[in-house]
């Protein structure tokens, strides 16, 4: 691969801070089902699952941008969609989740993706 | 439907636009210690108004995605989320200096990372898969 090793492992720590802060949004998102539009609003800024997404993705974003700053972004981006395989697993093998096959597919075709992007382009 | 619809469009590309204005902000700068990194951010009069506006546009876009996952299935979602890499790959191509290469590799790379997401995000409804795992 065509990776610095630095630039790698900085990418790792960004994508496991957004992955975490994924987490927090959905349980966000579940918080919210039934509210009415105008407390939406207002639970949206004090919501602690919303507070420890934004600072997750901010300690993210800082690692990002030391990742944006030694790669191209329209490779470096995409990258990110290794979160997807990431929770799929996490779902598998930690929630005991039962998995429909067409899942492994779709993960498989978004790490070769991923895989085709990191060995092309020297960052 | 409206409301939420439009928060799902500015999630995906308020997401992409802020990371091409992030790109746009840290490019050029030195990387040799996160020290030098922030010393030449400081040191450039435009990196820090692009970061700026590239960190608000993203961090604008986190209540807008989670608003938008209120109304619609992730399986409609997430698909939707990864087409702002397209929007990036084209933006970061005609971005002025930043130029960034339009390759077979990428497109591939990339098409299968979108198909890749579009297929994973699809929900196991009663007969539309038949086998589990």
């Amino acid at each position: 691969m065509s990776i610095s090793t630095t630039t790698l492992c900085l990418l790792i720590a960004t994508v496991f801070c957004t992955s975490v802060a994924q987490v927090f949004q959905k349980r966000a998102a579940i918080g919210l089902t039934g509210r009415s539009q105008k407390s939406t609003r207002m639970s949206l800024i004090l919501n602690v699952d919303v507070l420890a997404s934004v600072l997750l993705l901010g300690s993210g974003l800082l690692l990002w941008l030391l990742v944006l700053a030694r790669t191209e972004v329209s490779v470096a981006y995409p990258l990110l969609s290794i979160n997807y395989v990431i929770v799929l697993v996490c779902a598998k093998w930690i929630l005991g989740e039962t998995i429909p096959i067409h899942r492994w597919v779709g993960a498989t075709a978004i790490v070769a993706g991923i895989f085709i992007l990191l060995s092309g382009t020297p960052i | 439907m409206n409301r939420s619809l439009y928060a799902l469009i500015f999630a995906v590309a308020g997401g992409a636009l802020g990371q091409l204005l992030m790109k746009a902000g840290v490019q050029g700068l030195n990387t040799g210690t996160v020290g030098e990194f922030f010393q030449s951010i400081v040191a450039s009069p435009t990196a820090g108004l692009f970061l700026l506006c590239g960190l608000s546009l993203y961090a604008a876009a986190v209540p807008a995605w989670i608003i938008a996952l209120k109304r619609f299935d992730l399986s409609f979602a997430y698909p939707l989320l990864s087409l702002g890499y397209l929007i990036v790959y084209i933006g970061a191509f005609y971005w002025p200096g930043m130029e960034e290469s339009i390759t077979w590799q990428k497109t591939i790379g990339l098409s299968l990372i979108v198909v890749g997401v579009a297929i994973t995000a699809q929900t196991a409804a009663p007969g539309k898969w038949t086998v589990t795992q």
